[in-house]
């Protein structure tokens, strides 16, 4: 606690005369403190990870200037409309696009940004954390009916002199009705890297709106992860999400999705690996506040020895919620008698006529999949891999941007070639 | 090819072959027949080195580049790569692996094998597709995950279409004309008549003298309790198929 005070102090400073910025910083710090890091003996949520984990005592600060060397910054990517973050601060974008706008938090109209997350109810203290030493929010807004004709890339990429930093980012991405926009979000970073990077992203989907969001996460393996994500869907928009996580020393997800307009359809796929040493965990909440939304999850996960993986799902199908169609399914393959696999999918329904399905399953890889393979002459190592990639697979969504795709397909070769060596 | 003594293979505490002699010379076409549960999938098994099927006794010798080796040490994919193939009676499912990308890699580890320089996707796709013209099998198998939502016959074509692209010297068919139809059988029976050539060999595993119409064998075994109990040729299908098996047991 002591250095995360620090970091909170280091980095008012930087906040200068922005005297809306300090103010909403301590309170959030305030808040902090009296939530304090979620209690792993006393918060269900928390019970199968620590994460004291993510906050050593030794966490460094970062300053929000202290941004990568620029001369060794990875170049802007033509096939995206490309916008580089390095340390939680915009430093690169290779595009002005009508109806696009991005923005940053020192820039911005305070209000505007403080009205946007006054929206979203704090849930525990890494929240409160996260928002108190969030001096350079990222804005994205794409206003109505604007067409997007090819995905936004959100390169998110650390590093500094400092042995383990804490690298915050807040992102607010707002999609005006009836727009349409693919988005990817790409974690890099260094392989040597102990920081631990906490980013938050708040999304707002307005009527009839359309949102395709791909999050690759390729950060070193000594890394910890921790992700916050809130989703809001309004009248009959939709949001199709997939989430590749290569796991790491510490990861955690957290999804929550409200479906508060009637007629909306929230899609949210994931694939993930999990290998020694790595703990991984996902915890979603959807909730179904109004009739006729449609929610489906599908999380796969392939889990190795001296590896960990959570899965915790919750949906909550309220009182006036009719006619709501939800599922909610998470598929384990485990390899290796040392891996471990802890989940929970859970349903809470208050309404009538509804459509609810959700599952988990845990099991290793079939041994009549593997002779097949192996009597055609793939050798083991191979035969694995194959039948590895094919189990998430089905959790690509085939609607997505070919591009995407393509990107989701190289990452699972590249992601399991871990497993066979 | 493959000269098989004294073979005891058991199947956990199973014994199931309790002495079987085979040999099966280049070019040759062998039928396997036999009732339920005397050991004839076991073979099969045994031969492409199932992990759940122990040899106890006896040899098994393959002969490569004009040497005999004995195959019982081979892991499957080592005698998959030495040309040995078995069609299974249930093919596997496997879904996530397109049928196409799987044959490439089948393909690819036998062409490293031998020495031969791997094919790229783009001349694969050609190959592959010529292979299932010549056998008769729709291309839309290709870009399906291997042999899921594909019916019992389908299966079965697949296993042929497999068997054209690597070109195995040594092929098992087990049961390769269970759950066909009349059609699929003319066709899978046409498929196996043009692979054969004097340089490879078939042993098909059978119950019924259908499939023999088909592909006409040199000799046909009648196995029972683990043992070949009688060797004959294609009449001796035709005794069976008229008399059953009770005469010879």
């Amino acid at each position: 606690m002591e250095s995360l005070k620090k970091i909170y102090e280091g980095n008012r400073r930087e906040f200068g005369n922005i005297a809306r910025l300090k103010n909403f910083s301590a309170e959030k710090f305030q808040e902090f403190e009296a939530l304090g890091l979620p209690n792993r003996f006393k918060n269900d949520d928390w019970k199968y990870t620590n994460i004291n984990r993510a906050f050593p005592e030794d966490l460094s600060y970062l300053g929000l200037s202290d941004t990568p060397d620029t001369a060794n910054a990875p170049e802007l990517d033509s096939r995206y409309y490309d916008i580089h973050i390095a340390n939680g601060v915009i430093t690169n974008l290779n595009f002005k696009l009508d109806g696009v706008s991005v923005g940053h938090g020192l820039s911005e109209s305070w209000d505007s940004i403080e009205q946007s997350l006054s929206r979203y109810k704090i849930k525990n203290g890494v929240e409160a954390l996260s928002q108190a030493i969030a001096g350079n929010i990222v804005t994205l807004k794409v206003d109505p009916a604007t067409i997007v004709d090819k995905p936004i890339r959100l390169f998110f990429y650390h590093g500094h002199q400092l042995e383990k930093s804490l690298v915050n980012s807040l992102v607010l991405i707002e999609v005006g009705r009836n727009a349409e926009v693919s988005i990817l979000e790409d974690h890099i970073g260094p392989v040597e890297s102990k920081d631990t990077l906490n980013h938050s992203f708040f999304i707002s989907i307005d009527d009839n709106a359309s949102l395709n969001h791909v999050k690759i996460q390729n950060t070193g393996s000594q890394t910890s992860f921790i992700d916050h994500s809130k989703i809001t869907l309004n009248r009959h928009s939709r949001y199709k999400a997939y989430n590749l996580a290569r796991g790491s020393h510490f990861a955690r997800y957290e999804l929550s999705m409200l479906l508060q307009g009637e007629g909306s359809e929230a899609t949210f796929n994931a694939a993930y690996t999990t290998v020694e040493g790595q703990h991984l965990d996902h915890h979603t909440i959807v909730d179904h506040a109004v009739p006729n939304c449609v929610s489906q999850q599908l999380y796969k996960g392939i889990t190795s020895d001296g590896g960990r993986s959570v899965f915790n799902g919750k949906v909550f199908i309220r009182k006036n919620a009719v006619g709501t169609d939800a599922s909610q399914m998470n598929k384990n393959l485990l390899l290796g008698d040392q891996a471990e696999v802890d989940t929970k999918p859970q349903m809470e329904i208050d309404a009538d006529d509804v459509k609810c399905g959700h599952g988990a399953t845990v099991g290793g890889i079939d041994p009549d999949q593997i002779f097949y393979l192996l009597s055609r002459g793939v050798p083991k190592d191979r035969a694995i891999m194959m039948l590895a990639r094919g189990f998430l697979r089905d959790a690509t969504l085939d609607s997505l941007d070919p591009l995407l795709k393509e990107r989701i397909n190289e990452e699972l070769e590249h992601g399991l070639a871990a497993y066979v060596q | 090819m493959l000269n098989i003594s004294g073979l005891k293979a058991k199947v956990g505490d199973i014994d199931v072959l309790k002495g079987l002699d085979l040999s099966v010379s280049a070019g040759e076409i062998h039928a396997i027949m036999g009732p339920n549960g005397s050991g004839k999938s076991t073979l099969g098994k045994v031969l492409s080195g199932h992990p759940e099927y122990d040899v106890v006794s006896g040899d098994v010798n393959y002969e490569v580049n004009f040497k005999n080796k004995d195959i019982t040490t081979l892991s499957s994919d080592e005698r998959a790569k030495e040309g040995i193939f078995l069609s299974f009676q249930y093919p596997v499912e496997i879904p996530g692996v397109p049928n196409e990308e799987f044959l490439r890699a089948s393909f690819n580890a036998l062409c490293k094998h031998q020495g031969v320089e791997e094919m790229s996707a783009e001349a694969f796709a050609d190959f592959v597709r010529s292979k299932a013209k010549d056998m008769k099998v729709d291309e839309s198998f290709l870009t399906r995950d291997l042999n899921v939502d594909l019916s019992g016959g389908e299966k079965k074509r697949n296993e042929l279409l497999q068997m054209a692209v690597l070109s195995p010297r040594l092929s098992i068919l087990d049961e390769i004309d269970s759950g066909l139809d009349i059609d699929s059988l003319k066709i899978v029976g046409e498929g196996v008549n043009k692979l054969r050539n004097e340089e490879n060999s078939f042993v098909l595993i059978t119950h019924y003298q259908r499939l023999l119409n088909y592909i006409e064998p040199d000799f046909v075994h009648v196995l029972h309790d683990g043992k070949i109990i009688k060797t004959g040729d294609k009449t001796l299908a035709l005794e069976i198929e008229d008399k059953g098996y009770d005469w010879l047991i």
